[in-house]
């Protein structure tokens, strides 16, 4: 690096030029007791609720109790260096992250301080971490999707931009992944996205980034990681931080997505920090403003209308289940605040669906609107066609002889499960959806066993990339099937099932193909 | 730190001392009863739960020398209710009471160098103008400082130190 002295000299010099300190006026108080990285503060008569501050050596805190003569705030970060009778000084500030274009690619802690090895992050503004939602007034209907590249979750339970939709499901049943499939699916397509990691391990975000940088997907991502080691009060802050963050895009009039990888653990972050603030302990000993702590941060995820510039905070938080249990307290509470949720269930996963999700009981309220056309064509039966064979499955293990409509569903339902399996970091495109979807729901599949479902579709879409050209790009370009475009997808499925073997089946050319050489000899 | 009892106790006494017009006599007895329980030895004697509470009280009581009646019955009181390390709550909350009633604010000014009575009176008139009441200045000397001045009133701090100002400067430079 060839910084010279002389430069370094003459900027502080530059510096020290237009330095113009101001008198410190503030209120002060002291501090009376501090431990758990709470602080018992005597005297700041004057300090705001929520306000940020200022402890000595440049530590920071929260006021979060009120009380007659004294405050009690948490500390954010470490507090082993303070005293008892250590002066605390009020800022007439909130707390503020770093916000911007800046902040891509990198891994930060909730306070915007960079955890990886990049250097310093040059931002040049900040936003407040705890900001009411956009009104009504602002807002506008959900009405474009969020592609998340996993066929189940497009086609059933399609997310709009500026949803929330929320992910539950037991430990190890792939709630990340659907996250992970999700940012990764977002390649070139304007959407930022932000991850935040509240109560993980550190090598768990540390794989995160890691699978993010292999599949390139940090070019435009934000991981704001509060790891399992960090105080209560960072794994609490964490997602109104990344929220914040992501706010910054939205009001720029772009696009973002937020992922809260998960909030039962800023619930337990936030449960430990209102009982040593000696706060009345209700239902699993959570505070009583917990539901709030909750809703407050997903209603910051909107659709913004033309004039407030048309972006969009999609919220994507996640939820862990204890057994399958989601009665519990905060899975009701964040399942009542979402707009739908995408339920995971272990016994799937390890019956090898995966995604395990179960599309009895996930849905969407919203995103239904936002399905691309395309998807809604081919999409509409396939819900339908599940259901009942869910129901019918669950009859049929007592039943031996069944009618042929019966077996017809039974074995309709089951390729169809097997269409929906995906490997995990492998989103699918539109197109590719569309089109082993349509197969699937049209009975082209009944006739392949269920055991060669997998190799037919991977064998299908590379047919179609190869000798079927400009097909999927059409698809994923209209976003809607026309007549032309359902007979190339009835003449490609036909003939790809003659290749592999099926009865009843024969090659036929591709009508554009024969379309394209009469247009270019009348040219 | 002024405890829920420390304020009743002061509360009821200030009430006392104001209905006798004794505001001055209580304060001092106050002082005075704080001074005795602050010795280690004293305090270790009267915390004594081993020994009976009316023995307790007795070296107070036998002791005229020490205080008058009305500083013998509260000493009295406080040992009884076992409160003596309240005192010296009780005497900081009696003493916000008799300023806030008299209108008088008590303030800290932090200055390197010792103050000249020239200017500790500059200091008092301008925070009296300022604030409209009575001022009471308690100077310390904090060479940590290093210039300026430093005010402290209430929860209220105006600081114009040259620490503070480099404070600020380091700040400003380790920022970029």
């Amino acid at each position: 690096m060839g910084i010279s002295t002389k430069e370094i000299s003459e900027v502080i010099k530059e510096r020290l030029k237009d330095f113009d300190a101001s008198l410190v006026s503030a209120d002060v108080g002291r501090i009376v007791a501090v431990g758990d990285g709470i602080a018992q503060i005597y005297g700041l008569q004057n300090a705001m609720a929520g306000e940020l501050l200022e402890f000595p050596h440049e530590t920071y805190g929260l006021a979060l109790n009120l009380e007659e003569d004294q405050v009690r705030s948490v500390i954010l970060g470490e507090f082993g260096h303070l005293h008892e009778g250590d002066e605390v000084r009020t800022t007439g500030r909130l707390l503020e992250v770093p916000v911007g274009d800046e902040l891509l690619g990198r891994i930060v802690n909730p306070l915007g301080v960079p955890l990886d090895d990049k250097g310093p992050i040059k931002t040049t503004r900040t936003l407040p971490v705890e900001k009411i939602a956009p009104g009504v007034i602002t807002r506008k209907r959900v009405d474009s999707p969020v592609q998340t590249g996993i066929k189940a979750i497009d086609a059933m339970i399609p997310i709009g931009r500026g949803q929330r939709e929320l992910i539950i499901g037991d430990r190890f049943t792939g709630k990340t992944t659907v996250l992970l499939d999700t940012i990764i699916n977002q390649k070139g397509k304007d959407l930022y996205c932000i991850y935040v990691a509240i109560g993980q391990n550190a090598a768990s975000v540390a794989r995160v980034a890691a699978t993010l940088e292999e599949n390139g997907a940090m070019d435009y991502t934000i991981i704001v990681a509060a790891s399992a080691a960090d105080p209560a009060s960072l794994q609490y802050i964490a997602p109104y931080a990344g929220c914040a963050m992501g706010e910054y895009f939205m009001e720029k009039g772009k696009e973002a997505l937020c992922c809260y990888d998960d909030l039962t653990k800023q619930a337990w972050a936030y449960r430990q920090l209102s009982a040593t603030l000696r706060r009345p302990p209700g239902r699993e000993a959570y505070p009583g403003d917990v539901f709030y702590l909750h809703s407050r941060l997903l209603e910051r995820a909107a659709k913004l209308n033309q004039a407030h510039g048309g972006g969009s905070l999609t919220a994507l938080p996640v939820i862990e289940t204890q057994a399958n249990d989601v009665s519990a307290f905060i899975p009701t509470n964040v399942i009542s605040i979402t707009d739908g949720q995408i339920y995971l269930q272990s016994d799937l996963f390890n019956a090898g669906q995966r995604p395990a999700l179960n599309v009895g009981i996930s849905v969407s309220r919203v995103g239904g609107d936002a399905q691309t056309k395309a998807m809604r064509q081919v999409a509409g039966k396939l819900r339908l066609d599940l259901a009942q064979y869910r129901e019918l499955a669950a009859f049929a293990q007592f039943a031996s002889d069944l009618d042929t409509a019966t077996r017809n569903q039974l074995e309709r339902g089951a390729r169809l499960t097997e269409l929906l399996k995906q490997d995990k970091y492998q989103p699918v495109p539109l197109g590719e959806q569309v089109a082993a979807l349509y197969a699937g729901t049209q009975g082209h599949l009944d006739k392949v066993a269920v055991n060669r479902v997998i190799e037919w579709t991977g064998g299908f879409i590379r047919f179609l990339k190869s000798d079927r050209q400009g097909l999927l790009e059409a698809i994923d370009k209209q976003q809607a099937l026309d007549d032309s475009l359902f007979a190339r997808l009835n003449a490609a499925i036909s003939t790809f099932n003659h290749q592999f073997g099926i009865e009843g089946y024969e090659d036929q050319p591709d009508p554009a193909a024969q379309a394209a050489p009469a247009a270019s000899k009348k040219a | 730190m002024a405890t829920a009892a420390a304020k009743r106790y002061a509360r009821a006494v200030f009430e006392l001392a104001q209905q006798d017009g004794q505001l001055e006599q209580w304060a001092r007895r106050l002082e005075r009863i704080r001074e005795l329980f602050a010795d280690p030895h004293v305090a270790a004697v009267l915390n004594n739960p081993t020994i009976a509470t009316d023995r307790r009280e007795a070296f107070v009581a036998d002791a005229p020398h020490l205080f008058d009646e009305e500083a013998t019955n509260l000493a009295r009181l406080l040992i009884e209710s076992g409160r003596i390390d309240e005192a010296p709550a009780i005497e900081d909350e009696f003493q916000r009471l008799a300023d806030e009633a008299a209108g008088r604010v008590r303030a800290t000014v932090t200055t390197a160098i010792e103050l000249s009575a020239h200017d500790r009176q500059r200091v008092t008139e301008q925070l009296s103008t300022q604030l409209k009441k009575e001022v009471r200045l308690t100077v310390v000397v904090d060479p940590r400082v290093i210039g300026g001045l430093r005010l402290q009133y209430g929860d209220h701090v105006a600081d114009a130190t040259v620490a503070a100002r480099l404070e600020q400067l380091r700040r400003r430079l380790a920022s970029t």
